[in-house]
């Protein structure tokens, strides 16, 4: 049983850390894509002549395209902070297992 | 020449004695041509900068940075692209730029586009029409930073 602790706290736990690493990737993916619907919002804004902008519905379309940018960024920010709570799991973890691997066998 | 030059800023010259002029190592990722030779040729009139490498996609930018870690000393990046957009260009050469500088020079870098440029990870960004010169000011404080200036 003990030798078993000990192999399983001297191997990182993957699962943790890839939910680490793919949290990030995904955040750093919602951090681009809510950039790029600022861009798009931005390059419409400017170039839709003014007949084509007074339309309602161009109106509402754009509207909630800025709606869904700031929505993105949320996702993103909210994705941060839980990239930092794993990222803290991670290291108490890791701090548990050295903790088990420095103590005497009983 | 280079005498006294230092390291500047982690932008990557190390050779304090060198009298050897190494000009400034520019990726350059914009779509229009006439554009590309517009900025080179600006960017001669504040110092001394090597085009290294044009491109005017993201999936080509993203492919030169993969493959070019430290082969740069300053990236240009316009936002509209062939492909694709400057955006996601931006995090890929923050995440390789080893010092290296990242610039956005885009007619849509306004306000809300230059936090998301910043939060991406770009030293600045420059809006074509109206920043000109603060862009030059930028590169050009960067190439006299260098060692051969």
């Amino acid at each position: 049983m003990h030798m078993n602790v000990q192999t399983s706290a001297a191997r990182p736990g993957p699962p943790l850390y890839r939910a680490r690493k793919k949290t990030s990737e995904v955040r750093d993916q919602l951090e681009v894509a809510s950039a790029e619907l600022g861009l798009t919002n931005a390059v419409l804004g400017r170039n839709l002549p003014e007949s084509v902008k007074d339309s309602s519905d161009v109106q509402r379309a754009l509207s909630q395209n800025e709606a869904i940018e700031e929505k993105v960024q949320e996702a993103a920010d909210e994705l941060q902070a839980v990239t930092e709570l794993l990222a803290e799991e991670v290291a108490e973890r890791e701090r548990l297992e050295q903790e088990l691997a420095n103590r005497p066998p009983s | 020449m280079g005498k006294n030059a230092s390291l500047a800023n982690g932008v990557g010259w190390r050779d304090e004695t060198s009298e050897v002029e190494v000009p400034v190592k520019l990726l350059l990722v914009e779509d229009l041509p006439q554009m590309q030779g517009v900025v080179l040729d600006v960017l001669s009139t504040v110092g001394d900068f090597e085009l290294v490498q044009a491109v005017s996609t993201e999936a080509e930018a993203n492919l030169w940075l993969e493959e070019n870690e430290g082969k740069w000393d300053l990236a240009v990046i316009d936002l509209i692209l062939e492909q694709g957009t400057g955006l996601g260009v931006i995090a890929k050469a923050r995440s390789r730029a080893n010092g290296a500088k990242v610039v956005v020079f885009s007619d849509y870098a306004t306000e809300g586009i230059r936090k998301h440029c910043v939060k991406l990870g770009a030293d600045a960004a420059f809006q074509k029409s109206d920043d000109l010169q603060a862009f030059l000011a930028f590169c050009g404080a960067l190439a006299k930073q260098h060692p051969g200036s």
